[in-house]
């Protein structure tokens, strides 16, 4: 799972602007053309106020599944709102309102008929700084479970969750310690553990690796494009070269309009958008 | 990791049914009955506090008309004589509410030097060990049962005012201003702690940056930034003081007049609501529609002084943000 | 001299007088403490304390104060924690139409504000006579019983356990709700497994304090007509009762040395169970404190 660190000219890959290209975003040509994708979300019409100020303005797109798709943007442009409406995070905010349609797998989830609870149970979240429970590392992740009845074994389940967030080996001895006995990369790796054990259909992150050292980002990373074989994944980043690192798909969004969004490599090679250009190559943001 | 046959962590996606793994999965939790149940129980916790204004405000107006009924409004604001058990009855209340004032501003003569001047201290000079010293005490001295302090002002301070003031009386308003000042002090400290501790340090360190020293940064720029909270304050201490009621009754006395002699005996609004409830009053009568009259006074002059206090701590607080 | 050695000097002096002022605080309690101690030591004996009142000084017991004080405690709190509680959670945590919600906290800033005497006519109207209104020849007040008290008691601290336990919510930080809502809890879920095991102690800190104001406040049961000669031990809630506080102003309002010395022994007592009350609450307070230092990292 390293071999994206590989020098990059000794494959196929450009450099654009300074930004070296994860090398299997390179590596067929004809996935990039005639892969089927599938939808998870669709977005149509969106139009996202709080009280007067529009946040959102008239966003069409889609999500695919079981790809990672990172927003970028400079602050303020409105990537960490349609995050947040995608779980209906937002609805804690007093003044937010919504035009438009938000579909999860068909399901309109600002419905009436449709609990916002149970939304989140299928879309999950993880945060900018990590914000375990405190509880035990283990009451952590099962508590979410149990709560929902769930009805396998939880320490299957919790055992399951850590593995596959790269945690187990450093923690498998000391399940019942403070989640706060743990380092901050740490404390993040449980955060998703947390979330990837609700079985979620798709995963957000709002700079997810925003506060943590080089080496847990990298981790970090390496464990996204992990999950994504399981999860669709949306991220947020302020960070160039992660989305261009980890990237399946990359939306550029700017004063709440979204300005470009294709696959990766297209958005980083060859945008079709001159404001893509510049921000990629630094001239604002 | 070793390949497993059935990948755990996808369940309830893949299966199709969300429900067959979570089993509480569709019963739309937040509508639950339970949820709303909690939801509607603790929202007429809420209203009960409104309830209780409510209550107040209703039992003091109806019962306080009563007497109204019976006594006239203008002589009970203007009249200088209270005597509901003389014959004839005098129904002024300003003797009464001269009585509570020379009480209120008494005591904020003693707690307010004493608490500002604490309080000044406690969060410009001391040190963290003083502080975490001295502030349990303080507020033990604001912990203190007001009918100790009756007790006090009766047998321990009439006494010592007496070796100064020989013609002072043993109920007197100036041994009960004392002791209520004494019971304030802790209030007006923390309220004013509270004001002082809000000036955000960017406003202090910008003092000491122009070479300002420490006691000009401490009167010339943070007091004057924590006027309005201290002000407050001292608002809030005197509507408690007007409604001290332990203490007066025990070492006040119970004879009112307006000589606003401190040496004298007099009585509060307070003070007469206890004498009249202790007795033998028959209800229905207009002695015992004394108390709403007299209740109803109290709160609109305390509910007035704690109103000032939030309005001014809302309106003109300095705006740091 | 110079304007810089004047104005230091003027500094000092200000330390100085802020400093005595402190001191002064400190003064005043010992002052308070010696007058009580020497007044009352000497009265506190085994009969004091488990002896009832009597018509002679020297015969004077308090165990009647005693033991009505700690069921008026306890009913109190029965009554006015889960209210005062409750209301703190719903206004901090489930927060719609912000209008009525600030009425409602605004509403309880002023109650906190009323006189206790005030809250003494509303319980002598309301819970003892019933506004005298009778069905069916009932009436439907209690009387001057314990349970009266007790209710009275509870909406003089309902006030303060809210503001307290607003307050302990309120420094709960954000980001464990929105962690608990992420993983899609409800909101009673959030409250119940993230906000109060983390404001528990800030909480219980202001109801071990609140109550302990109750047991001091002589105001209301004066008006409810605790009375201060009771030779039995209450039974049930509905009998008449007698606290700490009014039985040491009934013996500090009469004129005879005797009483004034049994006051101070009783307020002896009083002082003593505040302390305990204090400290424990202290304790908690140091906890809470180290707890929230964890989870501040």
């Amino acid at each position: 799972m390293n071999d994206k660190n590989k020098n990059s000219s000794e494959k196929e890959g450009r450099d654009v602007g300074g930004i070296s290209l994860a090398s299997d975003l390179v590596k067929s040509k004809e996935e990039i053309h005639d892969e089927e994708l599938k939808t998870v979300f669709e977005c149509r019409n969106v139009n996202i106020y709080y009280s007067d100020f529009k946040a959102i303005e008239d966003l069409d797109m889609d999500i695919y599944e079981k790809k990672i798709t990172t927003l970028i943007g400079p602050s303020g442009c409105g990537k960490s709102t349609f995050l947040r409406t995608l779980n209906r995070m937002n609805d804690f905010i007093d003044d937010f309102r919504i035009e438009g349609n938000v579909l999860l797998h068909g399901d309109n989830i600002f419905s009436k008929k449709v609990d916002p609870v149970e939304i989140r149970l299928r879309v999950g979240m993880v945060f900018q700084s990590p914000n375990p429970f405190p509880k035990s590392i283990f009451e952590n992740i099962a508590l979410g479970p149990r709560i929902n009845g769930y009805t396998g074994d939880l320490d299957e389940l919790v055992e399951e969750a850590l593995q596959k967030s790269y945690l187990w080996d450093e923690v498998k001895d000391k399940l019942t310690a403070s989640a706060y006995s743990l380092s901050g990369g740490q404390q993040q790796r449980l955060c998703i553990a947390r979330a990837i054990a609700m079985q979620p259909e798709v995963l957000l992150m709002d700079e997810p690796t925003a506060s943590l050292d080089p080496i847990s980002t990298s981790k970090i990373e390496d464990l996204l494009v992990e999950l994504k074989k399981d999860y669709s994944v949306v991220i947020v980043t302020h960070n160039l070269q992660q989305a261009a690192r980890i990237g399946d798909f990359t939306a550029l969004f700017y004063q709440g309009k979204l300005i470009e969004f294709s696959r990766t490599f297209k958005v980083f090679t060859n945008p079709s958008q001159k404001l893509t250009e510049d921000y990629i190559t630094g001239r604002f943001g | 990791m070793p390949e497993k046959t059935r990948n755990i962590l996808t369940e309830a996606v893949t299966s199709g049914d969300r429900r067959s793994i979570f089993h509480r999965y569709g019963d739309r939790p937040s509508y639950s009955g339970k949820e709303k149940f909690i939801r509607w129980l603790l929202a007429s916790m809420g209203h009960l506090t409104v309830m209780v204004t409510v209550s107040i405000i209703l039992v003091l107006l109806v019962d306080a008309l009563f007497f109204f009924e019976k006594a006239s409004f203008i002589e009970f604001f203007t009249g200088t004589k209270w005597e509901p058990f003389g014959q004839p009855k005098k129904l002024g209340v300003l003797p009464l509410f001269s009585g509570t004032m020379m009480i209120a501003f008494g005591s904020c003569m003693v707690a307010i030097p004493f608490g500002f001047g604490s309080a000044v201290y406690l969060t410009q000079y001391a040190s963290p060990r003083f502080q975490a010293l001295v502030k349990p005490v303080i507020e033990v001295l604001g912990g203190v049962p007001t009918v100790v302090y009756g007790y006090f002002a009766l047998t321990g301070i009439t006494p010592l005012l007496k070796v100064v003031f020989p013609e002072i009386q043993v109920f007197n308003a100036l041994s009960a201003s004392i002791v209520v000042g004494i019971s304030i002090i802790p209030m007006v400290s923390s309220l004013s702690s509270d004001a002082m501790n809000a000036v955000p340090n960017s406003i202090k360190t910008a003092g000491y940056a122009v070479g300002m020293q420490k006691f000009h940064v401490v009167t010339k720029i943070i007091i004057p930034a924590s006027t309005s909270g201290v002000i407050a304050s001292f608002m809030l201490a005197f509507a408690r003081a007007v409604g001290e009621t332990m203490t007066v009754t025990l070492a006040a006395g119970s004879t009112p007049n307006m000589s606003w002699n401190y040496l004298e005996g007099i009585q509060t609004m307070t003070a007469f609501i206890v004498q009249m409830s202790l007795g033998d009053t028959p209800a229905g009568s207009i002695e015992y529609y004394t108390i709403y009259a007299i209740g109803l006074s109290l709160f609109g002059v305390t509910f007035l002084f704690n109103f000032i206090a939030t309005t001014i701590v809302k309106r003109f607080r300095e705006v740091y943000k | 001299m110079t304007r810089k050695t004047r104005y230091q000097i003027y500094g000092i002096l200000f330390q100085s007088v802020c400093l005595i002022a402190n001191f002064s605080a400190l003064f005043f309690l010992a002052l308070v403490m010696h007058d009580v101690l020497v007044d009352g030591w000497e009265g506190l004996s085994f009969d004091f304390l488990t002896g009832y009142p009597s018509r002679k000084p020297e015969n004077a017991g308090i165990l009647p104060a005693i033991v009505g004080t700690i069921y008026m405690m306890l009913l109190t709190a029965f009554i006015a924690i889960p209210t005062g509680v409750g209301a703190a959670i719903f206004l901090e945590e489930y927060s719609q139409k912000a209008l009525f919600i600030n009425f409602v906290k605004l509403n309880i800033q002023n109650l906190a504000g009323v006189p206790s005497i005030v809250y003494g006519i509303l319980g002598l109207t309301l819970f003892v006579r019933g506004f005298d209104l009778e069905i069916a020849g009932f009436s439907l007040g209690m009387g001057r019983s314990l349970l009266a008290g007790s209710l009275t008691m509870a909406l003089v601290i309902l006030p303060i356990i809210t503001i307290s336990t607003q307050e302990a919510l309120r420094a709960v930080p954000e980001s464990f709700r929105l962690a608990g809502f992420g993983i899609g809890m409800t909101r009673w879920q959030v409250i119940r497994y993230q906000v109060l095991p983390v404001a528990m102690p800030g909480i219980l800190t202001g109801v071990i304090l609140s109550l302990s104001r109750a047991i001091g406040e002589s105001a209301p049961l004066l008006m409810i007509g605790a009375l201060a000669f009771v030779a039995f031990l209450p039974a049930n809630p509905m009998d008449s009762f007698t606290v700490l506080p009014i039985q040491i102003f009934n013996w500090a309002s009469r004129p005879q040395k005797g009483f004034h010395d049994a006051a101070a022994s009783a307020i002896i007592v009083l002082m003593l169970l505040l302390l305990i009350m204090n400290a424990i609450s202290i304790i908690m307070r140091a906890y809470y404190n180290s707890k929230l230092r964890d989870l501040k990292n």
